[in-house]
């Protein structure tokens, strides 16, 4: 017999039978926690709170609907029916020479027409002039002056890609993707056309960006969907984890928003989505119009800090570089910040804050540890 | 007066049987589906579908990556279905196997290739608030202050919490995806309830440690 008379509301968090009575609640345990509340009556603010707690803290889990489950088992089934053909995992699927599958004949008497139409769009038009027309993938990627490497997705699967800095691309089928054998340089860039998924490795340092008709994303470290397919008036970005920014390639303040360090654009969070009217760029004005991409108001300005609390600080700069700062909040509660760090780029503004401050900083597997004496009041 | 104890939160007793009868049921659908019947793969994958997504989630943000693992696997282990291990605790080595699966795929390494070599990517798990469930200022500091200890917790101790709190394994199922001795598993969470408590500065109660160390 458990005695939760002295249950604190974080008590009751971590006790199985309360959380199941949150969470997933059955007609019996109902009936033994209403009593339970009913004699204890005292407790009821400490329930009420534990309660908010156990549906508040949790881990964000990807959605799953009971449909999508179904038809995820029916198509196994029936995959899992057919005459044993070579599965996708084991042994390495030798394919026909390319010439003799049936899809290569079509698709090669397609592709003429399509590649004749191509040549002749290109060699015996005028050049292209429409900005939609210059920011394609192959314009794009013909414009590089140094020589890309491009990994197209023929298969029916996802297909990942790893790039030279970890981050991995789970290309769609008939996406593909260009980029830099090795990604070196100041910024990490990638070429996409098609769907594509990204696991981006962190790093502050080296800004991650993807063009994909027209639209720039840039990120330092997170996971996202880019939807930009060559047919599609729109150019979709879903975001799962980490924040990104997106702006358009034909943005005149692009160039800023590509070297920055810091995020600026629309700053995209986790389950935010954006899409965005490739058209609609040529009149610049209609696209700040949007309602969708209202610009956010300058990053600059949340740099001036005022007897501010250190937590505070923190705060600010974990939500401008999409960094993770681990700190003891209690120990650093009560001491207070008066600087202006607006033009520094990051390490430098923690190198202000600690000379200041008297603490000390590191990086550790991507975070930045903040250790020090602390403020007494 | 009804036979269930109005005095006992409806758990540990309860929670056992329930548990006992599932691993019956379970070690049924497994012999059912290692002679090929059709009916226990869907029944199989219905079952462990959900606790294979969220575990799968742990090592990708991509949910179609995540079910294309899924179905690959399945198909694996129903094409090698008469080679499987008659008696498995059927859970953990779903989970195992869809983490290894994952893993390969991601490195494009083939499915019988050794990863001794290899340390497998890290269990990520981050958690968070959701505020529209807290009404006011101070619980909201509270439920912040919670979610930021759990995110320091050290990587293992993480993922004993999560495996145990947020995915309701048992200790003997934890031990088995961990690849760990259930003891471990206690002295895991046992360590992890000691940083919280030490955070916070506030005293978890011993009927905490109770919890952990008998009642599964």
């Amino acid at each position: 017999m458990r005695d939760y008379t002295h249950y604190s509301s974080n008590d009751f968090f971590w006790d199985a039978s309360f959380r199941q009575w949150v969470l997933a609640p059955t007609r019996e345990s109902d009936a033994f926690w209403q009593q339970w509340l009913a004699q204890h009556s005292q407790k009821q603010s400490v329930i009420s709170q534990a309660r908010s707690l156990v549906l508040a803290v949790g881990v964000r889990e990807l959605p799953l609907s009971d449909d999508d489950m179904q038809q995820a088992v029916r198509k196994a089934s029936l995959r899992s029916q057919q005459p044993l053909e070579n599965p996708s995992s084991e042994t390495p699927i030798r394919p026909l020479p390319v010439y003799r599958q049936t899809w290569f004949q079509l698709a090669a008497s397609v592709l003429l027409v399509l590649g004749g139409y191509w040549l002749w769009a290109t060699q015996y038009q005028p050049t292209p002039t429409t900005l939609t027309d210059r920011l394609t993938y192959q314009h794009q990627v013909a414009d590089q002056p140094v020589k890309l490497v491009e990994t197209v997705n023929n298969t029916l699967n996802t297909m990942p890609v790893r790039l030279s800095d970890g981050s991995l691309v789970m290309l769609r089928p008939q996406a593909r993707i260009s980029y830099a054998a090795q990604l070196s340089g100041p910024r990490r860039e990638v070429y996409l056309s098609g769907e594509a998924f990204f696991e981006v490795q962190k790093d502050p340092s080296k800004p991650f960006l993807i063009y994909a008709n027209g639209l720039v994303t840039k990120v330092l470290g997170t996971s996202f969907l880019i939807r930009a397919n060559p047919a599609d008036k729109d150019v979709t970005v879903e975001v799962k984890t980490g924040r990104v920014a997106v702006f358009a390639q034909s943005d005149p303040e692009r160039n800023q928003k590509i070297t920055d360090r810091e995020l600026s654009g629309v700053v995209l969070l986790p389950n935010q989505k954006i899409i965005y009217a490739r058209e609609a760029v040529r009149l610049t004005k209609s696209l700040v119009e949007n309602p969708v991409m209202v610009a956010p108001p300058s990053a600059r300005s949340a740099f001036v800090f005022d007897e501010t609390p250190l937590p505070r600080v923190f705060d600010a700069l974990e939500k401008a570089y999409s960094v993770d700062i681990v700190y003891d909040e209690s120990l650093f509660a009560n001491c207070p910040l008066t600087a202006t760090l607006t033009d520094q780029p990051l390490f430098e503004k923690l190198d202000i804050i600690c000379r200041v401050s008297q603490v000390q900083y590191a990086v550790l597997d991507g975070q930045i540890i903040i250790q020090g004496q602390g403020c007494k009041p | 007066m009804s036979e269930s104890n109005s005095h006992n939160a409806p758990d540990a007793l309860n929670a056992g049987r329930l548990r006992a009868n599932r691993q019956l049921d379970e070690q049924a659908v497994w012999t059912r589906f290692r002679a090929g019947d059709q009916r226990a793969f869907e029944d199989l994958m219905t079952t462990h579908y959900r606790t294979l997504f969220r575990y799968g989630n742990r090592f990708s943000a991509d949910p179609e990556f995540i079910k294309d693992s899924i179905q690959d696997l399945f198909l694996y282990l129903w094409e090698r279905r008469v080679s499987l291990h008659p008696e498995v605790s059927v859970k953990p080595y779903l989970l195992v196997s869809l983490r290894r699966q994952m893993h390969r795929k991601k490195t494009g390494k083939l499915v019988n290739e050794s990863l001794t070599d290899e340390t497998e990517p890290g269990f990520q798990v981050e958690f968070s608030v959701e505020e529209q469930f807290i009404e006011d200022e101070a619980a909201v500091r509270r439920a912040e202050q919670l979610k930021k200890l759990l995110n320091t917790l050290p990587a293992r101790q993480k993922e004993v919490v999560y495996l145990r709190f947020f995915q309701e394994l048992s200790r003997d199922e934890i031990a088995g995806v961990m690849s760990i001795t259930p003891q471990t598993v206690s002295n895991l969470l046992q360590l992890a309830f000691r940083q919280l408590r030490n955070s916070q500065g506030i005293e978890l109660l011993l009927p905490l440690l109770w919890l952990v160390s008998t009642c599964w």
